[in-house]
């Protein structure tokens, strides 16, 4: 005799990490969203101003410029990550001596706590004493020096190739799991039938991996609006505010200046670009499926 | 069988639950042993003849006994000296503990003595849940009448006192004699002198001022620039809307720091050094000067160069019709007690013992001992021969230039500071010009006010 339904064990084994999620990932963002509306600086109680943080903060530049800046380091993860760590896989999933080391080092960036590879990377790129313009230096190429950090332009870039530094083993661990679960018989099938190998690219593995692009890009997304530490380690948002990306000036107005009601309004609307780039992003793709079947 | 796997798990279940049973009670000898641990053995009776009180005191620092090692002491000392009262030390960084703190207020669960911000605290003040500390300063008037002038000031809103300065704040710059010396050089009083001083350094290779703008916070010895230039003639009608900021005081202190970004004062990777990289190049004696505080007086005093380092309150200005002899002496971030105290006469008795053993004559001796700064008079020698660095920077203290009521940034909303502190790293940076750096303040003022 069943004591429960199936359908009820189901909802009876879903519910505590229903509750759970529900209580720190949901409801959370019910109350960021409530405290944007509100004038709460963090202390007494919060007074309810309607939308007037959300125009407060268009109408700041610096929240403006943090959300450039969050745009090109998603334009670099873009254009360098995905293609690269793609390509990583591809290698990966080729047979040579010292593959696993070669994999070990790979996967290794992925390891180190954000925090550390913004240090390392303080001795990489820091304009007087990086690796860099020391190397520049060295090989009397001083006209290319540049302030890779700490100036006014280029630090998203830097952080984006810190960032695709970083992950880059993940994200091809990723790919590297598709590509492994493409049958064997695909790629013998194409040889025979003659296909080179930029032909069985395009036409067996990219659309065999479907499901993988999806997952990484919504990783890819969802990772660069979480890029944090590197900025607080690099340049903590300087010089005056102008490398921050949306979480670290998110962070800044929040609980340095102590507005919690533009800093809350801030993080609806990171989460609201982060929602829905990812939407668009598999809309598209999906839409271009449809389109190629 | 049955019986057997019953038999099993009771077996599990018991010895788990000793080991359980086993662990709380050994780690509540461990917490008697500490707390009891400096409490004398003929004191012991009488703790258990009286009622003990406890209370928490919650510190700006991570790790209280490395960090804060005199406040430290201080409550060892009073625990010892009291053994019927249990102080509970909480320690977290500056940016953790009043984020807290703040929602401590939230959850109406604030410690009862805690370090706080200026503006919090006016704040928390304003919202009822700190203690009026008059009533404490009436019952011990030989400490009210010890402190330092205007320490009590900057935490006294309409007659209510809701905090003590916990130490007073003294900023400005830290010199290196000895580079002075090298180079025929002497400590400058005006800041045409200064700009000489930085043009001669930095033609010989040497960082004038060593000074970081990742923490936007560290901007100390300019904000006697503001106090020099009329701020507190200025302050109260800015923030009521009635003056700006971006005015002609206030323009030309912008431009001395323009001018001195310009000729090479900062070092050139000013931008992604921060505070801490600044007071490594300093004690590597790589700068002449470091921007700073008080605070480093016995981490200067250990280093081998002690003798070398001097304390500067900075450059005056000829330019300017406000006083100038006017030094940073003010009171740093208060102690605050919550409100909630009151509501038991036993709890309220300890915590006004405690900050009576803080300020008074044993706790300032403590203070003193840890070359820590005490806001009160002291009126003990000091070695100088043993503790240079900390004889010098008292004399400072004591000496016959006025102070402010606060540090300027601690006198205005946070975000207003902010903006004060971001807008001083824009002239570092050479990013804004003295017009922008200022109108950016008085949009935020603006923006406060509506």
């Amino acid at each position: 005799m069943h004591l429960f339904s199936k359908k009820k064990i189901i909802i009876l084994l879903l519910l505590p990490t229903l509750i759970i999620y529900t209580g720190y990932i949901i409801l959370p963002i019910f109350i960021s969203f409530y405290y944007s509306l509100t004038d709460y600086q963090g202390i007494l109680t919060p007074n309810f101003i309607g939308l007037e943080n959300y125009f407060k903060i268009f109408q700041d530049e610096l929240f403006i410029n943090a959300i450039k800046n969050t745009f090109i380091i998603l334009v670099i993860a873009f254009v360098i990550l995905i293609p690269a760590s793609f390509g990583l896989a591809i290698l990966l999933n080729e047979k040579f001596k010292g593959m696993s080391v070669f994999k070990a080092l790979t996967f290794a960036p992925n390891i180190i706590a954000p925090i550390i590879s913004g240090l390392i990377f303080v001795f990489v790129l820091d304009p007087e004493i990086g690796l860099i313009n020391n190397l520049l230096d060295l090989f009397d190429l001083s006209m290319l020096k540049a302030k890779w950090i700490g100036g006014e332009k280029l630090t998203p870039y830097s952080v984006g190739i810190v960032y695709t530094w970083q992950v880059i083993g993940f994200n091809a661990a990723i790919f590297l799991a598709g590509l492994k679960m493409i049958p064997k018989e695909l790629y013998e099938a194409a040889k025979i039938d003659g296909a080179n190998s930029r032909k069985i690219l395009r036409y067996i593995t990219i659309p065999a991996m479907h499901e993988t692009n999806i997952i990484n890009i919504v990783l890819v997304i969802t990772g660069v609006f979480k890029v944090f530490e590197l900025i607080i380690q690099l340049t903590n948002g300087g010089p005056n505010h102008l490398s921050h990306v949306l979480t670290t000036y998110m962070y800044h107005t929040t609980f340095r200046v102590g507005n919690y009601g533009k800093g809350m309004a801030m993080a609806v609307v990171s989460f609201v670009f982060s929602i829905g780039i990812t939407l668009i992003l598999l809309k598209v793709r999906s839409r271009k499926e449809v389109d190629d079947e | 069988m049955k019986g057997k796997n019953l038999l099993l798990i009771l077996v599990l279940i018991l010895s788990l639950g000793t080991s359980v049973i086993g662990c709380s009670s050994e780690k509540k000898d461990e917490t008697t042993k500490e707390v009891t641990e400096n409490v004398s053995n003929e004191k012991v009776e009488e703790v258990n003849k009286e009622e003990s009180v406890s209370f928490k005191l919650a510190m700006h620092v991570a790790n209280v006994e490395q960090f804060e090692p005199a406040t430290y002491a201080i409550v060892q000392e009073f625990m010892k000296e009291n053994p019927n009262i249990t102080i509970e030390i909480e320690g977290r960084d500056t940016e953790e503990h009043t984020k807290t703190m703040r929602a401590n207020v939230q959850a109406n669960n604030l410690p009862e003595v805690f370090w706080m911000l200026p503006a919090d605290a006016k704040v928390m003040s304003e919202g009822g849940y700190l203690l009026d500390l008059n009533e404490f300063l009436d019952s011990y008037p030989e400490i009210k009448n010890n402190f330092l002038p205007n320490t009590l000031v900057s935490t006294n809103e309409n007659g209510v006192q809701y905090g003590l300065p916990y130490q007073p704040l003294v900023t400005g710059f830290w010199y290196n004699k000895a580079i002075l010396a090298e180079n025929n050089l002497e400590l400058p009083t005006t800041y045409e002198e200064f700009v000489a001083i930085i043009k001669a350094l930095k033609d010989k290779g040497v960082t004038p001022i060593a000074q970081g703008t990742k923490d936007n916070y560290a901007t100390w010895a300019f904000q006697h620039f503001y106090v020099r230039y009329g701020y507190y003639d200025k302050i109260d009608d800015i923030l009521s809307g009635n003056d700006l900021f971006n005015n002609e005081d206030f323009i030309k202190m912008y431009e001395k720091i323009e001018e001195m970004s310009e000729i090479g004062a900062f070092p050139d990777n000013v931008a992604t050094m921060g505070y801490f990289d600044a007071l490594q190049m300093f004690e590597r004696g790589d700068a002449a000067f470091l921007n700073a505080g008080g605070w480093l007086t016995s981490q200067f005093e250990e280093s081998e160069n002690a003798k070398n380092i001097g304390f500067w309150w900075g450059p005056t200005f000829s330019d300017s019709e406000y006083k100038q002899e006017v030094g940073m002496k003010v009171p740093a971030a208060p102690f605050v007690v919550s409100a909630k105290v009151a509501e038991d006469p036993e709890l309220k008795d300890a915590v006004f013992k405690f900050l009576a053993f803080y300020y008074g004559e044993k706790g300032t001796q403590i203070m003193v001992d840890n070359q820590i700064l005490p806001p009160v008079y002291y009126n003990g020698k000091i070695d100088e021969e043993n503790s240079p660095v900390f004889a010098g920077i008292l004399n400072k203290l004591n000496d016959s230039w006025s102070s402010p009521i606060a540090q300027p940034d601690l006198y205005v909303p946070s975000n207003v500071a902010d903006e004060m502190n971001n807008s001083i790293m824009g002239m570092i940076n050479g990013i804004y010009t003295p017009e922008d750096a200022l109108n950016r303040i008085d949009d935020t003022v603006k923006d406060t006010i509506n």
